[in-house]
């Protein structure tokens, strides 16, 4: 009996939710993706997506402070780790969706190998490692590379990396350790060359569900993400996906 | 309490605050000066030029000055040719960005004190046999002192709290451009809420010391009128 008051409870809540639009909270990287991907979603499924962009750590302070998010796209794995533990998230819901790619972009340089560290006499963009998993990939690089006392000049470090590009773009930095998706997003392939996965720390961009009454509409946007077709998009727009060649771990990292 | 990288901070902080101060007191007095005793579209015109940085978002002129400072071309192209140098990421770059964006809280207290005084006490001085040196230092300058004390803090404090800009064309190096709301900001993102709280903190309470001091003087100076 007691389950059956449950279920209509639950059905009346559906009911009155299913014209609310689903709400995503979505890590800046991947604003150019999500461009693409939810119209798509919007016309398969008929159903509405609010999507917000932000920094990995601000949305993820919002959605502590109760922000009414349903499903929350970051640019790492530690936040979505963290609201699963802290229970603001459905538990064994994450899920990598997006591996991102590194890359050192110089404009002007020949792509072909590895850049010289103490050749290299000009100022270096990147994110900053304590806030963005691009910025800690773009440290451990620079440490395959010979470590920071190589660089003739302190690295120039963004809050994210979207300004590291910005850095770049301007002609301020010389070269930057940035993603291989924002350079795609931009149309560049000048002086792009693609670090080898094996010398940075994954970049494990995973979604989780957030406790909501649209948990379930949250899920369904999550196996979206992961379909074959999504997937193929989510490639050419410079990730890899799980599944890539990469061993993986429970939740797709 | 604070760690050493953010007491380096701290200290690159004031010495941003303080010389911005120094630069805008310096040039400031004499700029406004001349928009108090000028009239005509021109000096309107360039009245209001110089309030923007009050008004604009501190991203449009971060965004500004990182293509101006950029080595590619104009201003930034011949300092790196003369210096070796970009301008953005250096001490340098984010004093002149702190010099522009804090311009405004300095200058608008000067122009209003100049107005309000207008050229009379001056004529009478000139009558008198004073030298326009004299003028300036012995009856401009004095009659003045509420109106430089406000400039000089508000142009003080409104660096320290200085973010936006300096995060554009700063480039947070520890030491030359990570100054302590770069460095609150950081501690945020990163969740580190402790070292965050202390230097709101800091940042809070440096704010209020200098506007009780400014209102202290405020005060002062309307009993001195009574």
């Amino acid at each position: 009996m007691a389950r059956i008051v449950l279920l209509l409870a639950l059905g009346c809540a559906a009911a009155v939710n299913a014209a609310e639009p689903l709400r995503i909270a979505v890590a800046g990287s991947f604003q150019p993706a999500m461009q693409r991907l939810v119209p798509i979603f919007e016309r398969s499924t008929g159903t509405r997506v609010q999507w917000q962009v932000g920094s990995s750590g601000a949305l993820y302070q919002h959605i502590r402070m109760g922000a009414g998010f349903d499903l929350f796209l970051s640019a790492d794995r530690k936040r979505p780790q963290g609201l699963e533990h802290d229970g603001f998230a459905m538990p064994g819901s994450r899920e990598t969706y997006a591996l991102g790619r590194l890359v050192w972009w110089q404009p002007g340089r020949r792509q072909s190998s590895a850049p010289d560290l103490s050749q290299f006499t000009g100022r270096l963009a990147m994110a900053n490692p304590r806030l963005a998993p691009y910025g800690a990939a773009a440290e451990a690089v620079i440490a395959h590379l010979g470590g920071r006392a190589a660089l003739s000049r302190e690295p120039a470090l963004a809050p994210n990396i979207a300004q590291a590009y910005q850095f770049v773009a301007s002609g301020n930095a010389a070269a930057g350790l940035l993603a291989l998706a924002q350079l795609k997003a931009f149309h560049v392939d000048d002086g792009v060359w693609m670090v080898p996965v094996e010398w940075y720390p994954r970049i494990c961009q995973q979604s989780v569900v957030l406790k909501s009454p649209r948990a379930s509409l949250a899920a369904r946007f999550q196996r979206f993400l992961t379909s074959a077709a999504t997937r193929k998009t989510i490639r050419d727009l410079g990730y890899a996906v799980p599944g890539d060649g990469q061993k993986r771990t429970a939740d797709g990292c | 309490m604070l760690s050493p990288a953010d007491l380096q901070a701290l200290w690159l902080t004031l010495e941003l605050a303080g010389l911005t101060t120094l630069i805008l007191l310096l040039g400031g007095t004499p700029l406004a000066w001349w928009l108090a005793h000028r009239r005509g579209r021109l000096a309107a015109l360039l009245e209001s030029v110089l309030a923007l940085p009050l008004v604009l978002p501190p991203t449009v002129l971060g965004f500004y000055l990182l293509l101006l400072f950029s080595p590619r071309q104009g201003p930034g192209h011949w300092w790196q040719a003369l210096t070796g140098h970009t301008l953005a990421f250096s001490f340098f770059g984010i004093l002149i960005a702190s010099v522009i964006y804090s311009l405004p809280f300095v200058l608008q207290p000067l122009v209003t004190g100049f107005r309000q005084q207008g050229v009379h006490y001056l004529h009478a001085a000139a009558t008198l046999g004073a030298t326009p040196w004299q003028r300036l230092w012995s009856v401009a300058l004095p009659m003045n002192r509420p109106h430089f004390i406000m400039a000089t803090s508000l142009g003080f404090a409104h660096t320290l709290g200085e973010f936006g800009v300096v995060l554009m064309v700063g480039g947070s190096i520890p030491g030359v451009t990570r100054v302590l709301s770069v460095a609150l900001f950081e501690h945020v993102e990163a969740g580190e809420m402790i070292q965050a709280h202390v230097l709101a903190g800091l940042l809070l309470g440096g704010a209020l010391g200098v506007m009780f001091v400014v209102n202290s003087f405020r005060r002062r100076g309307a009993h001195a009128v009574l």
